[in-house]
């Protein structure tokens, strides 16, 4: 049985995400790649290029202006308990108690040495949050077919935008995937613009950051299409009634 | 199941005394990675933090199932560090060797390391010179498949080769989940 070429670029792009880094042609191409092949880990070559670097590796001593800063950044950065153990169960005023001690050992660092770089630590923005950040200087685009709803927050002058659908039934990663398509006003070819595959939630919402590969002029409606190749990316010629949603500017 | 000596699992069930402890056992690790990967003191300095920052903030996203502690600490720094070459665009590896890696793990905080490092050692131990030499420039140096290539005079689809088939043989030495051959 012939290999499927498929895999081994598989193995190829996980490789090269894990000694120098994707492009964001290659980083598209590595998830359309994951959602055809669900049984790949696509951490584990990542885990054994760490495990071959400390292989090789010995540790260096950490500079003292260094782990200062560590220290300080640690009293800002508080972690919050993701996986709860409760083991063994502590009074409150126990865990912070030692919090408290740690700031206070921290404030005594702070008054003999002012940090050379405060320490801001700002949570990651969900996409929902860039999508409310990027409003009010974007238009937004909405559509609706049978069960499907879609609005798409989208800005020509940053290239971004975020798309959030609800109603659309999940589709078998190993069988298809759905693939947007962006429509550009400008674009003299008139073919729309690849705007990456995704995958919709099992309760039929997805909310995804739109990639372009290459740049929108003006965008001037949104497509969702859904494709049997796995991989997506190129399809054949779509008609309108192929379309499981189209999302217009919103009027008024 | 965790090791007792893990950090990570203390941290993210709110330990104070874990992130400390976390900052001593792999400060090292982490700083070493950094200054090799971005040479310049000052920018591996501000990494350092992040992949701190990073990983005390995620600490219970670490599964032991999945790996050692170690080797999960080296990977997200390992991540973050490739991510941050790309974003500034500057070219990897300009922190030039001042000795040969060692081919058998050695140094303090072995005992935390040895077990998946000491495999992935073996695996390295049984590959010929040149696969080993583009391995350790791929992922000990930082160097990009371009450069090992014009380092080597090899090929650059050959370097690749080298690199994802020792990848794939560590991952298979560790028993890491990988998709079927």
């Amino acid at each position: 049985m012939t290999p499927d070429p498929r895999r081994a670029r598989l193995d190829d792009l996980l490789a090269t995400e894990a000694t120098q880094g994707l492009s964001l042609d290659e980083a598209t191409e590595l998830d359309a790649l994951l959602l055809a092949f669900p049984d790949e880990d696509p951490d584990g070559l990542e885990r054994a290029a760490a495990a071959i670097h400390n292989a090789l590796a010995r540790p260096e001593p950490v500079p003292p202006a260094l782990l200062e800063r560590l220290q300080l950044a640690a009293v800002a950065v508080a972690p919050a308990p993701v996986v709860p153990r409760a083991v063994r169960p502590r009074p409150a005023w126990l865990a912070w108690s030692g919090w408290a001690v740690a700031a206070g050992l921290a404030g005594v660092l702070v008054y003999v040495q002012i940090p050379r770089r405060p320490v801001v630590p700002v949570p990651e923005p969900t996409f929902a949050e860039l999508r409310d950040a990027l409003r009010p200087q974007a238009p937004e685009f909405v559509g609706a077919k049978q069960a499907a709803t879609g609005s798409i927050v989208w800005s020509d002058a940053k290239q971004e935008g975020y798309m959030e659908l609800r109603g659309l039934a999940p589709v078998d990663p190993a069988a298809g995937t759905y693939q947007l398509w962006i429509v550009d006003a400008d674009r003299k070819d008139s073919e729309p613009v690849d705007g990456g595959v995704f995958r919709v939630n099992a309760d039929g919402t997805a909310l995804v950051k739109i990639r372009a590969p290459i740049r929108v002029k003006r965008a001037a409606a949104f497509a969702v299409t859904r494709e049997r190749d796995p991989n997506g990316v190129v399809v054949s010629k779509v008609k309108p009634a192929d379309y499981e949603l189209v999302m217009a500017p919103k009027k008024g | 199941m965790a090791e007792p000596t893990s950090v990570l699992p203390r941290i993210a069930a709110g330990d104070p005394a874990a992130v400390p402890d976390c900052i001593a056992r792999y400060g090292g690790l982490v700083w070493g990675l950094a200054r090799r990967f971005l040479g310049n003191p000052s920018d591996a300095e501000d990494a350092v933090q992040d992949v701190f920052i990073e990983l005390w903030k995620n600490a219970g996203r670490f599964d032991p199932a999945l790996s050692s502690e170690p080797t999960y600490v080296t990977m997200i720094a390992r991540r973050r560090l490739i991510d941050r070459k790309r974003r500034v665009g500057r070219a990897p590896a300009v922190q030039t060797l001042v000795e040969e890696p060692p081919a058998v793990p050695r140094g303090p905080n072995r005992a935390e390391i040895d077990d998946e490092a000491a495999k992935a050692a073996a695996v390295l131990n049984e590959l010929r010179e040149d696969e080993r030499r583009v391995i350790v420039m791929a992922i000990y140096e930082g160097k990009t498949h371009e450069e090992i290539a014009a380092e080597t005079r090899l090929p650059v689809g050959t370097v690749k080769t080298h690199i994802r088939r020792g990848l794939i043989r560590v991952r298979e030495r560790l028993g890491l989940a990988g998709g079927a051959k």
